[in-house]
């Protein structure tokens, strides 16, 4: 089943082209990265996809319901963080998710206990009946994704979640995100932050100028792209020959030395990469202490692909 | 934890919910406490005044009746501007929308359950100065009339009168504030200078809702329209007053058309 489909998609802001032609498909289930610089089109798509603006032309749908024409059944589907929320600042968290879980209908008896438990999600049961008028963009950031997943939907669509977030803070959105990956959710995530889609999303859709340029599963891209490179540590330096043997392995595309360690430039996939790690280590009796794949593969995509939509 | 979402919440519930929320926020930012206070104090002054400056009361309660509740239109407009100015502009000028918006719920639900509010928040004060009148009459001529009654349900038309086209305002302008302050003038001083005008041509302005809303104070004590003649002058003064089905009709055609048309801008305005 498809959980979000995109036919067409077009969206102009006077004569702008905020959005051109976009088609996308993502399975239930899945997780998608979309990435794209400043003015990419991201948030115009995710605003479309929540009711927000219409599109010029092309449609959105959510579980199979048009986003714009049944937005009221597209909407039960959907957890949404659009921007940088505002919430009312009379309102206590309480308050607003109460608000917020009634309009849903939720049921009273799932409500009260339902607050307490997404409060403690994102770390805000101290706060919890504080008016939010004293709250920092932070914990607004935490009570905006409080409310996305207050009534447990299947799909979340979230635009830059970790925005106003200190280190900790991005770091508990991560396992937040992870936690409704695992559950089997689908995860629409809008970022600039290449690190955070690399370590919670399977696939982006790489969008610029409104244009999508890519969509695929990360993995696949970076070999696509021979952007993927692989960080080894070693506990010595290896010798000239050693590092001559692992350039002329097959699927190697580069090799950097560093004082006690390798980059190696790779253009397998995982288990290519797991048949690597083991002929270092039982062929060439290497002294490996780390094996990782490099986080700024996903970034050389991204400038490779913004540098030829250019 | 699964959450159980009832599969239709229905829509009258969901005004009810929106009108809570609407009615708490009155309370929370004491724009109810502070109508209340200019209700009171209105009212207050207006009996209390003539009192101390030794004025002599009118004979009648009705005349007594007719020039303090002359003063209701104007609490109206006040309370229409606290009420309204703010209820639909804001949720798009300080993006709260972002958070109320993406819910299944009808925007059409949204405006309604705000403008139910606005009108039961608006009760109070209103309801407060008829109460004030009436204490009023009763010390001083040990009766209230019976169309001060009639004055009420008047006021009450154009509270819904002035609430329709406060929201419209508020569904066009980006600004809350502008809103309020356009709301705000266009009752106490644009449209009254309009009505003067039209009158000096001796044309009855009863198509405009502030003439229209003279049917508070003319059902307590009915005035015949009139055209004076200053002696040895061609220059003539003509008084109109509301006529009773018309003003009804105008008021409920203001109300009516601006609350849909409010409702039609608040569906198709796009949160950008």
């Amino acid at each position: 089943m498809e959980a979000i489909v995109t036919e067409g998609l077009t969206k102009y802001y006077g004569k702008i082209l905020a959005l051109s032609d976009l088609n996308l498909k993502i399975d239930a289930g899945h997780s998608v990265g979309f990435l794209g610089p400043n003015g990419a089109g991201k948030s115009t798509t995710i605003k479309i996809l929540c009711n927000l603006i219409r599109p010029s032309r092309g449609k959105a749908l959510i579980m199979g319901h048009d986003a714009i024409a049944e937005s009221i059944s597209a909407l039960k589907n959907v957890g949404a963080l659009v921007e940088t929320p505002e919430f009312y600042s009379y309102l206590t968290p309480i308050e607003t998710l109460s608000y917020l879980g009634k309009l849903r209908g939720i049921a009273d008896h799932d409500l009260k206990p339902r607050i307490q438990k997404v409060l403690e999600t994102v770390k805000l049961s101290e706060w919890s009946s504080t008016k939010i008028g004293k709250f920092s963009r932070g914990m607004k950031q935490r009570l905006g994704i409080a409310q996305a997943i207050l009534h447990d939907p299947p799909i979340l669509i979230l635009d830059e979640p970790a925005l106003g977030l200190d280190p900790r803070g991005t770091f508990e959105m991560r396992e937040i995100i992870n936690g409704m990956v695992k559950e089997g959710k689908t995860v629409f995530l809008a970022s600039h932050m290449l690190h955070e889609v690399r370590e919670t999303c399977d696939r982006v859709a790489l969008l610029d100028k409104g244009k999508l340029l890519a969509y695929d599963r990360i993995d696949n891209l970076e070999v696509i792209f021979k952007a993927r490179r692989i960080h080894v540590e070693l506990l010595q330096p290896l010798a000239p020959s050693q590092i001559d043997k692992i350039r002329k392995m097959e699927k190697v595309r580069m090799v950097t030395a560093e004082e006690k360690g390798l980059t190696i430039g790779f253009e397998g996939a995982e288990a290519e990469q797991a048949q690597l790690l083991a002929v270092l280590v039982k062929e060439m009796n290497l002294p490996v202490v780390s094996f990782s794949p490099s986080l700024e593969a996903l970034e050389e995509v991204y400038l490779q692909l913004i540098k030829e939509g250019n | 934890m699964a959450v159980s979402e009832r599969a239709d919440v229905g829509t009258l519930k969901q005004i009810g919910v929106v009108t809570r929320y609407e009615i708490l926020k009155y309370l929370r930012r004491r724009r109810l406490f502070a109508v209340l206070i200019i209700a009171v104090l209105t009212g207050l002054l207006l009996i209390l005044v003539p009192y101390a400056l030794n004025v002599t009361v009118p004979k009648e309660a009705k005349q007594w009746a007719y020039t303090f509740f002359s003063f209701a239109g104007t609490l109206i407009v006040v309370v229409g501007a606290f009420f309204a100015g703010d209820a639909i502009a804001s949720e798009f000028e300080h993006k709260t929308g972002y958070v109320l918006f993406p819910n299944p719920v009808k925007r059409t639900s949204l405006v309604l359950g705000k403008f139910v509010a606005g009108f039961v928040s608006g009760l109070f004060p209103i309801g407060l100065y008829y109460l004030l009148g009436a204490a009023g009459l009763l010390s001083i001529y040990r009766a209230v009339p019976l169309e001060i009654g009639a004055s009420f349900m008047y006021a009450l038309l154009y509270l819904l009168c002035v609430l329709g086209v406060t929201f419209l305002f508020s569904a066009v302008l980006k600004s809350s504030m502008a809103a309020t302050l356009l709301s705000f003038f266009m009752f106490i001083l644009i449209l009254q200078i309009a009505s003067s005008v039209i009158t000096l041509a001796a044309i009855e302005p009863w198509y405009m809702p502030n003439y229209a809303s003279g049917s508070i104070i003319q059902v307590i004590d009915p005035h015949q329209d009139m055209i004076l003649q200053i002696p040895g002058s061609p220059l003539k003064i003509y008084q109109f007053y509301p006529k009773f089905p018309v003003s009804i009709i105008v008021q409920a055609i203001y109300f009516g058309v601006a609350l849909v048309l409010s409702m039609v801008v608040v569906n198709r305005k796009e949160m950008a």
